[in-house]
């Protein structure tokens, strides 16, 4: 066997164990009300295989073609200029293709920092750098906030991904959307209250959304309902996607490893306070007799994932 | 360029310039900003004031909010020095971090050339020059760095650049999961390794230890370290003294013992830690950068509990917390029972002796 079919062999190995670690990650019967909806793992296999081709082409117009599945996303009607433009979008190829068609139309693109964009758009800018740039996520409030009132006349789309892994979230929600739970960052939400001229959601396709300026007038503060509200509208585009073409999407596992991991973090921590009495008692003067302490011990430690 | 990003420009390079060629005038004069600023109410003042009458419940209204305002000047006027740091050229940064006073050096000196040591520099007063400081001091030996990765620390960038200038070898590690195997790794072929871990992060596993007279949740990384590979953890703080000199503070290390089981070494040695540092924090508690976390960090239903009586109510409350985890109000039941019952102990046991902890 040569080394390129050798090579090819274990890109589609890879394909196929990341496509099963997303099928079987998910719990689908869940979300969609029965499993004969979930995508097949051939067809999870064909979208990592895009996205591999996406990343591997050598620019942005050459990577768009690899995506003719998912065309004109991105509105053609004239725009008043210079624009900022936010997208909420997730890891799929929609969100791919949109960054592609951006980037053609000559918008300069800020991305948040992730797993997601590095993977699969960060190689393509390494041949097409220029016009694309990544934010953390931790600094994309601040960020916007230097930039807000600089009028450089440039027409500029902020993308964020908002499923990233749960750990990068830091300060969160949990909402309930379509019978499941959802552990989800509430950087969206502050991104969506604070001034863009125009906010998207991308589900399928993109939706334009109205969301009131929270910062205006020296204000420095939103409200926990409007935070809540927002963050639901940024999920409801990654559900439209998962309920209408779930084989699109990339990332099912980082969807489920977030509210997961955030349940059973909530729980370990709950066990934590129990724990930390336990030995605060035991080192302050009201001991147990030390089997039945190692015991209760035991017992609160966090359960091995 | 328009007239008013030229105004913006103009004004951020004069105050380049104060802070750079005059830090004492410049400093006073944003102290006094500060102080004028403060006067009025506002919301993070409130959040201040709100967890300060928790830690310091003795004290009445008018003491906590001036207490309150001593933190805000004390910590616009830090975050400027700290800001100060990134505009000096490297043999001034150098210069000044090597002018600052040591004082308990010899804590950090062991008879095992081997020992592997953790400095503990809490967000207290002036922390990067500290850990600059350590940066420079040790540079015969390996010396890690270990913090928040980008996409949670803001500043993760300019720390790195600032370790870069003064030593270039120092090793900067990142908290995930890779990282701290290299910290590991680095610590048993005896490395420094130099932290601060009075921050928490929202995936991290927490415990509660007393700190201000409360249940305080805090990481057990820092211990979880000294546990595995033996080091010993020296808590650092730095601070201006009478003289306005610099001062970098060590306190003698905290040793995991031997003779406790591992996960109570744990508990003991990060308790023993933020003892350590609300020891200092009474006496300066205007240098701690963390005080508006105070409240939603700390438990506001437990108390400590004193005595046998005390501890069975708080399991009550414990109890209810857990009401969809069976095992673990089984748990606390038998707990109460132990407490009550034959095997127990009497309610009369006696109230708290002094900590044993190492």
């Amino acid at each position: 066997m040569s080394l390129f079919s050798n090579l090819q062999a274990s890109a589609t190995r890879l394909d196929r164990s990341r496509a099963q670690e997303a099928h079987y990650g998910f719990d689908f019967t869940r979300l969609l009300g029965g499993s004969d909806r979930a995508p097949r793992i051939e067809a999870l296999q064909e979208t990592f295989a895009a996205a591999r081709l996406f990343a591997q082409a050598a620019d942005f117009a050459a990577a768009r073609s690899r995506l003719p599945h998912c065309t004109g996303l991105w509105p053609s009607a004239p725009r008043r200029n210079p624009v900022r433009v936010l997208v909420i979008a997730h890891g799929s190829l929609p969100a791919l293709a949109l960054a592609a068609e951006a980037r053609i139309a000559n918008w300069k693109l800020v991305l948040e920092e992730g797993d997601f964009p590095g993977e699969y758009i960060a190689p393509l800018c390494a041949k097409a750098p220029e016009g694309v740039e990544y934010v953390p996520t931790a600094r994309l409030p601040l960020v916007w906030e230097e930039r807000r009132n600089r009028d450089d006349g440039l027409a500029v789309m902020w993308i964020t991904f908002c499923d990233r892994p749960v750990h990068i979230g830091g300060c969160g929600l949990t909402i309930e959307l379509h019978r499941g739970k959802y552990h989800l960052s509430v950087v969206d939400a502050l991104m969506m209250a604070s001034g863009f001229d125009e906010v998207f959601v991308l589900g399928r396709e993109l939706h334009q959304i109205v969301v009131q300026h929270a910062f205006r007038d020296g204000g420095n503060r939103v409200s926990g309902a409007t935070l809540m509200e927002y963050t639901q509208q940024a999920l409801s585009g990654l559900l439209e996607l998962i309920e209408f073409c779930p084989e699109q999407y990339l990332r099912m596992a980082s969807l489920a490893t977030r509210s997961e991991r955030y349940r059973a973090l909530a729980r370990n921590n709950k066990r934590a306070l129990l724990r930390s009495l336990l030995q605060y008692c035991q080192t302050n003067g009201l001991p147990l007799p030390e089997e039945v302490y190692h015991d209760f011990l035991l017992k609160t430690a966090a359960p091995v994932a | 360029m328009n007239e008013k990003s030229m105004t913006t420009h103009l004004g951020w390079a004069v105050r380049n310039w104060l802070l750079r060629g005059f830090p004492a005038i410049s400093l006073r004069l944003l102290a006094f900003g500060a102080a004028l600023r403060h006067r009025l109410p506002s919301a993070a003042r409130q959040e201040l004031e709100t967890s300060l009458s928790l830690a310091f419940s003795g004290e009445g209204p008018l003491e906590i909010t001036g207490l309150a305002k001593k933190i805000l000047g004390t910590q616009l006027v830090g975050a400027a020095a700290q800001f100060r740091l990134q505009l000096l050229t490297h043999d001034k940064l150098c210069r000044e971090t090597q002018a600052m006073r040591v004082v308990g050096e010899n804590f950090l000196r062991s008879h095992d050339p081997a020992q592997s040591t953790i400095i503990v520099t809490p967000h207290y007063g002036h922390f990067m020059h500290a850990a600059l400081r350590v940066a420079i001091d040790h540079s015969d030996r390996t010396v890690c760095f270990f913090y928040n990765p980008n996409e949670r620390n803001p500043y993760a960038e300019t720390t790195d650049e600032l370790i870069d200038r003064v030593n270039a070898r120092c090793i900067k590690i990142r908290n995930d999961r890779k990282g701290l195997v290299s910290v590991m790794r680095a610590l048993r072929k005896g490395a420094i390794l130099c932290m601060m871990p009075d921050q928490i992060t929202p995936e991290g596993e927490i415990t509660y230890v007393p700190f201000f007279g409360r249940f305080f949740g805090v990481m057990r990384g820092t211990a979880f370290l000294a546990t595995k590979t033996g080091a010993q953890i020296v808590p650092a703080f730095c601070h201006h003294d009478g003289a306005n000199q610099l001062v970098l503070e060590y306190r003698p290390p905290l040793v995991p013992a031997p003779f406790l089981d591992e996960e109570t070494q744990i508990y003991s040695l990060t308790a023993a830690l933020f003892r350590e540092i609300e020891e200092k924090l009474r006496q300066a508690p205007e240098h701690w950068r963390y005080w508006n976390q105070f409240a939603r960090r700390s438990l506001p239903s437990l108390s400590l509990p004193r005595s046998t009586p005390e501890l069975v109510s708080q399991l009550d409350l414990v109890r209810q917390r857990f009401d969809h985890d069976p095992s673990m109000r089984e748990l606390v039941l038998s707990w109460q029972q132990c407490l009550q019952g034959p095997l127990g102990i009497d309610e009369h046991q006696g109230s708290l002796a002094s900590p044993r902890v190492p």
